[in-house]
């Protein structure tokens, strides 16, 4: 399970920002799917205990200080790296998450959760058996998160609602799942898709 | 049981609405429901009626996108889940029903027992209010003007048990634990008030009515019953003789007797002059000149009855003759100039004289049907040349109809003590008597039945001029009887019948199919009013002009009715009610032709070998094969 990287603030009690590991700062870094816009991640929310908070990137944020500066340069771009290498890394990415549920050992619990995150919770992205697993609330395929993120003020709440049905299409394969997340799918692209325009 | 929760007020200030799951689907239109309020210090259940259903939770239409997706699975998929349904609902743990319901409901009142009737006391349900749903029973008790008797399985005396409440299960009295409300109406107020079934062809009319005549020749009630059968479909009740539920151990045994159509018979000389004039104008209408001249025959033959004995066709040919023979009177019109004991004035006079003449050029002139009233006074009644041609005319028709109806007779007549009787039900069956023929019969006799009913009310006339007790009379087709916008030999005494039948004991059955075509006073005095399926929008409408008690929701309901469903409205009832009309004990007669099992067995092997028989003009018996020929050829030689 790759680490991604870790939290570093929030909009509010759903909504994080995760600031994405910089080349070299983790064992492995984080390759870009990782941290793809719809893909699942987890993040602790007490190292104590094995309570984790799941989230859905939703966004992506590039920091860039430099952008904007346009003052006078002691050194030519090119031997920056050189000269001041702690300058490198306050370009970063950072991903928007949204909460969708809490994992328990084998519980799961879909939608808003009473619990946050704290500052510097290490974000790693799911597998797709965990991905698989945190869709099964007693044993049948459930999204019950869906009604919580659509309401998100996000203009792109439906292409996400989309890539997450997209997703689970590859791992439910099931022809009873199947006829329910195309059922929905085909709700979110009328919604994405269609609606806009009329 | 409680149903539901109450919400507030409804469209108007006599409804209420609640709010309800319903995961047991009981709660449907023209289910009766209740809450508790106090009135004047006494626990009242105050019952309503349920006119509308609304759901309160629509799945998004893209839920119901896929056929085989059940949207309560989509619910659920998106973390629906209905704790407040009882578990082990549909479709497994989590996927409850996520439907709720606002039901909107018309207040009754509660139901007061000294009054027989439902009290609305005007305190809607507050928000949060109980409301139940009436159990059985109890629902039977306070809507039945008649109770029901639930040991016997059947009504009490004065009541017919014609099938059970729409809403809830088919009652049968047979089972061990009768579910459902059976509905028992009130006979006593459909003899005294009429009543009507009105629907389509098909719906289920005769169907109904002869579930009546079953529960009112049963032992509670033992009714004289006559049923005018124009389709002859009334015949299976002869079943009723021997089928035990008529009959009460050896006091009372109901009888049926059905009239073929060549046993119904009229006396001619109980036809009046309208009744003749009706019947004659069938093809063609009656000139004016004829209608006097028939004026002026029936006058003779009946003038010369003083004594009321009846006079037959041939006095009234005689007549008719007579008047023929005109001027140039032979013996034989002195002779029946001279019999007549009393001639009417006008007959009389068969001198000649210029007046004729002038009379006759009027005649000319006006040559046609308003002849007969433009006539000039004090010529009336001469013989002339133009009233011999009517009389000849009509003396032609006269005979062609009476010699072509075996219905007419001189001496036989229908005896009222044959047909009604306490426990006897008669079926007269009109089928192949020409329409008119028909309306007559029909006008003739209840013109005696009203005779002798009224006579025994004045306690006058000889026994046999009267009949004892009230009598109902069933009434097929009836808008044949009493059309709209046209009058009919029936149409003034049916009208006298239904306005003032409750003073003389006579009870009549309108049934028809086409309300829109029968006139609206006549079907405004029916008290109670069955109606069943009526898709035909002209007809719905009349038939909400007529039937007041029955509320629009109610009547909305008409089209969607199926066979043998029913509206119950008026008298009979104490509230108007659907129901599911029960199962005839008799079988039912009046099945429809089948013309394509007609036609399949043309084909049949035995047809078909019968056709070659008869084709080949051989008596049947004679071998068959090869020696067919020989026998044939030596036949010939
Ligand atoms: N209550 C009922 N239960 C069962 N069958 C019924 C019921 N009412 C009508 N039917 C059937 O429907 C058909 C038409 O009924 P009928 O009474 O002859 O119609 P209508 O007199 O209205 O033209 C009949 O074949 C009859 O058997
Ligand atoms: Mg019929």
């Amino acid at each position: 399970m790759p680490v991604i990287g870790r939290i570093v603030k929030s909009n509010s009690h759903t909504d994080y920002v995760c600031q994405v590991f910089a080349p070299r700062e983790t064992e492995h870094d984080p390759e870009p799917q990782d941290y793809a816009f719809g893909r699942f991640v987890k993040a602790p929310i007490d190292p104590a205990d094995d309570r984790t908070a799941v989230g859905i990137v939703y966004d992506t944020i590039l920091l860039n200080p430099e952008y904007g500066s346009l003052g006078p340069r002691l050194n030519p771009p090119s031997e920056q790296a050189t000269l001041a290498p702690d300058y490198l890394v306050e370009k970063a990415t950072a991903v928007g998450i949204i909460i969708v549920g809490l994992q328990e050992g084998d519980t799961v619990e879909h939608g808003v959760i009473s619990l946050s995150l704290p500052v510097d919770a290490e974000v790693s992205s799911l597998d797709d058996d965990d991905t698989r697993r945190f869709h099964l609330v007693d044993e049948r395929l459930a999204l019950g998160y869906l009604p919580s993120l659509i309401s998100h003020t996000s203009p792109l709440v439906t292409e996400l609602g989309l890539t997450v049905i997209r997703q689970l299409l590859s791992l439910f394969p099931e022809p009873g799942d199947q006829r329910l997340l195309r059922t929905l799918a085909a709700h979110f692209s009328w919604q994405a898709r269609v609606t806009p325009l009329g | 049981m409680i149903i539901g929760i109450a919400k507030g007020p409804g469209d108007t200030p006599n409804e209420y609405t609640f709010v309800t799951p319903d995961t047991a689907r009981r709660v449907k239109t023209s289910e009766f429901v209740y809450y508790e309020a106090e009135v004047d210090g006494i626990q009242r259940q105050i019952l309503g009626r349920v006119i509308r259903r609304i759901p309160l939770r629509l799945y998004p239409d893209s839920f119901l996108a896929h056929p085989e997706v059940d949207p309560a699975q989509m619910a659920a998929l998106v973390g629906y889940a209905d704790t407040s349904a009882p578990s082990g609902d549909s479709n497994g743990p989590g996927i409850g029903s996520a439907e709720l319901f606002e039901i909107h409901v018309s207040i009754m009142g509660y139901h007061d027992a000294q009054l027989s009737a439902f009290v609305n006391p005007r305190i809607p349900p507050r928000i949060g209010w109980k409301i139940y749903l009436a159990p059985d029973a109890a629902l039977a008790e306070v809507l039945n003007r008649v109770a029901f008797d639930w040991n016997m399985g059947e009504a009490n005396p004065g009541g017919a048990f014609v099938g059970s409440l729409l809403s809830r299960p088919a009652f049968s009295p047979q089972a061990d634990q009768p579910d459902g409300v059976p509905v028992v109406l009130d006979v006593r107020s459909i003899t005294a008030t009429h009543m009507a079934i009105i629907a389509g062809t098909g719906a289920g009319k005769s169907y109904l009515a002869s579930v009546l005549i079953e529960e009112m020749m049963k032992p509670i009630n033992r009714a004289s019953i006559l049923v005018i059968d124009p389709h002859g479909e009334y015949d299976t009740l002869e079943e009723i003789r021997n089928a035990r539920e008529f009959s009460a151990n050896g006091s009372y045994k109901a009888e049926v007797k059905t009239v073929p159509q060549d046993q119904v018979k009229i006396r001619v000389s109980d036809l009046t002059f309208y009744d003749m004039r009706f019947l004659l104008g069938a093809q063609f209408g009656l000139s004016g000149p004829m209608e006097y001249v028939l004026r002026l025959a029936l006058d003779r033959v009946e003038g010369e009855r003083k004594d009321k004995t009846a006079w037959t066709t041939n006095d009234l040919y005689a007549a008719l003759a007579y008047m023929q023979d005109g001027e140039d009177e032979t013996e034989s019109g002195q002779v029946r100039h001279s019999r007549a004991s009393s001639p009417p004035q006008e007959a009389r006079n068969p001198s000649s004289g210029d007046g004729d003449l002038d009379w006759l050029d009027d005649v000319g002139k006006d040559a046609g049907k308003d002849a007969g009233s433009k006539e000039p006074q004090g010529t009336r009644g001469k013989p002339d040349v133009q009233m011999r041609g009517s009389a000849r005319a009509l003396d032609w028709r006269l005979r062609s109809l009476f010699a072509e109806s075996p219905n007419f007779d001189n001496i036989e007549t229908i005896n009222l003590h044959d047909v009604f009787r306490p426990g006897l039900c008669s079926v007269l069956q009109l089928n192949e008597i020409d329409r008119r023929q028909q309306q007559v019969i029909v006008a003739v006799l209840l013109r005696m039945v009203w005779k002798a009913r009224m006579n025994a009310a004045k306690g006058i006339g000889s026994p046999q001029d009267r009949l004892d007790y009230p009598v109902f009379i069933l009434l097929e087709e009836a808008h044949h009887f009493a059309p709209a916008n046209e009058d009919v030999v029936t149409t003034n005494i049916l009208k006298t019948i239904l306005a003032e039948g409750r003073k003389f004991g006579v009870g009549v059955g309108l049934i028809s199919q086409r309300p829109g075509k029968l006139d609206s006073d006549v079907l405004s005095q029916c008290m109670t009013q069955f109606l069943l399926r009526i898709v035909n929008e002209y007809d719905q409408s009349s038939v909400a002009a007529a039937v007041e008690s029955a509320s629009h929701d109610l009547l909305a309901e008409l089209p969607a009715l199926s066979k043998g469903q029913a509206i119950v409205a008026g008298a009979a009832v104490n509230t108007p009610l659907s129901i599911r009309v029960r199962q005839r004990i008799t079988r039912h007669g009046g099945i429809e032709p089948d013309a394509p099992g007609e036609w399949a067995k043309y084909f049949s092997d035995e047809a078909r070998q019968r056709r070659e028989v008869d084709d080949s003009g051989l008596p049947e018996g004679p071998p068959r094969g090869r020696s067919n020929l020989f026998y044939k050829s030596r036949d010939r030689r």
